[in-house]
């Protein structure tokens, strides 16, 4: 197949000039596009229902494994609101929260860092690299060592802080193009200044602001409440409809800037409005869970090979949730290690692939 | 600048695109510099000169993908700067010179962004979509590739899977910028004839950037020689690929000699052997 000529000057019209196209009309290719796209639409479903199968499996491990001495028979009653009790208590207030944030926070990830990489045309280029997550967590820690009590503080200054990074970031490794070598390092650099102004703050914050912050800090879903679930859910609607509108333009944007301005696309505008947005979606995932690692990085390479380069971004929440959701449950039961923070259980899967992403040959990178 | 009469075999009122006093480059460095250009409508025009002499920007300034600090472009008499984005990708395709390919993406699915600006939020893609796109297939030769990886084509049909791209989207107007250059010498030729065809069939209005004067001498009815961001001769190919013009805008001696099937003038460069050998001959 990748041999296209003959290896000797065969015949003058061999090869790919000359070669005549087949008498064919354009109704019979039309009709065999047409017949292509749709078996692509198929195909593409396959994952996405295998997936969510994965997912609906993996809630349910979450909530019902090891009830101990919560009676599986109340569990029924307990969910149509007919019966308080344990199973109400331990499935509905403490399980049922943790693992729809992890779910929810799991897509949002998913989402940011697939714009990310399709915005910037590489793998490597997530929020959680490029020092955006840093910056979610300084503002985050800021809130709960300096104002613990503002209601939806850690999310606004979750917020603020990855807005802010986002503007470093822009300036500082945008110029006309994006080197992404330069992008890492001053992710890295970001990354370690916010790293200072925590380590900063905790020299300030009293005993309780400090426990709170460090237990943030590693990343847990453990802490998560009702009302981080409602956070997560609005975010994660408004991202969805958001990137899907990002669609189209980032499809152009993917040919270049200069090709995707030509096909119709205002690519500064859209450029800024998907920064913006998986900066938000990373923000609010990291200010209910914590900084979980690596997510963002990997659910789009898993989203693009399974469904196509295409269809990442739409796959990618799914993939995120998938993940967050599963690091979760083995963190809660894995045997001998458990209970870990659920980040460590996604290190072990995209730390590995970090490192290949960086020790690849340079040139090997998507042209 | 140049003579105005030299495009007189199109009658007036027939240019597509017209750059009037247009300044463009890079931050605050000015290409081209009060610069003023009219494409004729369903021609070939060939924007020629040196490395750096501005072809490129003005090509770029002309398709809105550079901003430009002074003058007007207009297309079919509407202000480019004026029409919404997407409006103008119907309108005016162009082809930049070095476009990505998403890895692993196919050809049909490269293609069919092509049919971009064409589209509306939420829709699927109509039968309309789907003849364009199997058109520009078809035209190009490349409807037997469209379920191959792009990375996997040679650079002819990888540049024939882009020219296919621009013909997706269905545009009056196309601009390549150096549409030929990285193929060998056949390839070359095939892209050119490629052009010509559809120049000639659909009455496309296509201006290139090209490096080689003698494909642009056959195939383009309109050749613009620049140097330092200024037009200094455009008209037909006899008129403007002249020894004298060669030599004020390359700084280079040359023969013209026309083309033994075509009669279009074909450049012979003087190098300084050459020169001694005329001189020592004679």
């Amino acid at each position: 197949m990748a041999v296209l000529d003959p290896p000797e000057a065969g015949p003058p019209e061999a090869g790919p000039p000359g070669t005549r196209p087949r008498e064919t009309s354009a109704a019979a290719v039309a009709l065999l596009l047409s017949r292509r796209r749709r078996a692509q639409a198929r195909r593409a479903a396959v994952p996405a229902v295998l997936l969510s199968v994965l997912l609906v499996g993996l809630v349910a491990a979450s909530l019902l494994l090891e009830l101990r001495r919560v009676p599986l028979a109340d569990v029924a009653p307990a969910a149509l609101g007919l019966r308080d009790g344990l199973a109400d208590y331990v499935i509905f207030r403490i399980r049922m929260p943790r693992v729809l944030a992890a779910g929810l926070a799991g897509a949002l990830f998913g989402i940011s860092g697939a714009l990310y990489q399709g915005l910037i045309r590489n793998p490597l280029a997530t929020p959680d690299i490029v020092g955006v997550s840093a910056g979610a967590g300084a503002g985050a820690i800021t809130v709960l060592v300096l104002a613990p009590t503002l209601p939806y503080g850690t999310t606004l200054a979750a917020l603020a802080g990855s807005f802010l990074a986002v503007g470093l970031i822009h300036a500082l490794s945008w110029r006309g193009g994006v080197d992404t070598y330069r992008l890492v390092l001053v992710g890295i650099g970001l990354s370690a200044v916010c790293t200072a102004y925590t380590n900063y703050l905790f020299t300030i914050a009293d005993e309780h602001s400090m426990d709170v912050a460090m237990r943030w800090l590693i990343g847990s879903t453990a802490g998560a409440t009702w009302q981080g679930v409602r956070v997560l859910a609005v975010a994660l609607a408004v991202c969805l409809v958001v990137a899907r509108l990002l669609t189209r333009p980032l499809a152009g944007i993917a040919l270049g800037d200069e090709l995707a301005t030509g096909l119709g696309t205002h690519v500064p505008r859209a450029r800024m409005l998907t920064l913006l947005l998986g900066a938000a979606a990373a923000a609010l995932a990291t200010s209910v869970v914590g900084p979980i690692g690596f997510v963002a990085l990997i659910s789009g390479p898993i989203a693009a090979r399974l469904a196509g380069g295409d269809r990442a971004c739409a796959l990618a929440p799914l993939v995120g949730a998938v993940i967050v959701v599963g690091a979760d449950v083995l963190a809660q039961r894995a045997p001998l290690v458990s209970p870990v923070p659920t980040g460590v259980f996604t290190a072990l899967l995209g730390a590995p692939y970090f490192v290949h992403l960086i020790l690849r040959r340079p040139n090997g990178a998507p042209a | 600048m140049s003579d105005p009469s030299a495009t007189s075999d199109t009658a007036p009122g027939t240019h597509r695109l017209r750059a009037t006093g247009i300044s463009a480059g890079y931050g605050k460095n000015l290409v081209i510099d009060e610069l003023s250009l009219a494409v004729p409508a369903s021609r070939i025009t060939a924007l020629v000169g040196p490395n750096a002499c501005g072809k490129s920007t003005l090509l770029k300034a002309v398709a809105r993908l550079l901003p430009i600090a002074s003058g007007s472009v207009l297309l079919d008499g509407a202000d480019i700067h004026a029409m919404p984005t997407r409006r103008l990708a119907q309108r005016l395709g162009i082809l930049p010179q070095s476009p990505i390919a998403p890895a692993s993406i196919t050809v049909g699915d490269l293609v069919w962004r092509g049919r971009h600006p064409h589209q509306r939020f939420g829709r699927r893609r109509t039968a309309a979509d789907e003849t364009a796109i199997a058109e520009a297939l078809l035209a190009t030769g490349t409807a037997d590739l469209i379920d191959r990886p792009v990375d996997r084509l040679s650079g002819g049909q990888r540049q024939r899977v882009w020219i296919a791209l621009a013909l997706a989207q269905d545009t009056p107007t196309l601009l390549l910028d150096e549409p030929t250059t990285y193929l060998d010498i056949a390839h070359q030729i095939e892209v050119m004839d490629l052009l010509a065809d559809l120049n000639r069939q659909t009455g496309k209005t296509i201006v290139l950037v090209s490096h080689d004067l003698n494909q642009a001498a056959c195939y383009a009815s309109t050749i613009v020689a620049l140097r330092d961001g200024r037009i200094v001769r455009q008209g037909p190919p006899e008129d403007v690929l002249t020894e004298q013009t060669v030599a004020d805008v390359f700084g280079m001696s040359c023969v013209v000699v026309p083309h033994p099937r075509n009669g279009a003038p074909q450049i012979f460069p003087l190098g300084r052997r050459d020169l001694n050998w005329e001189i020592g001959s004679k």
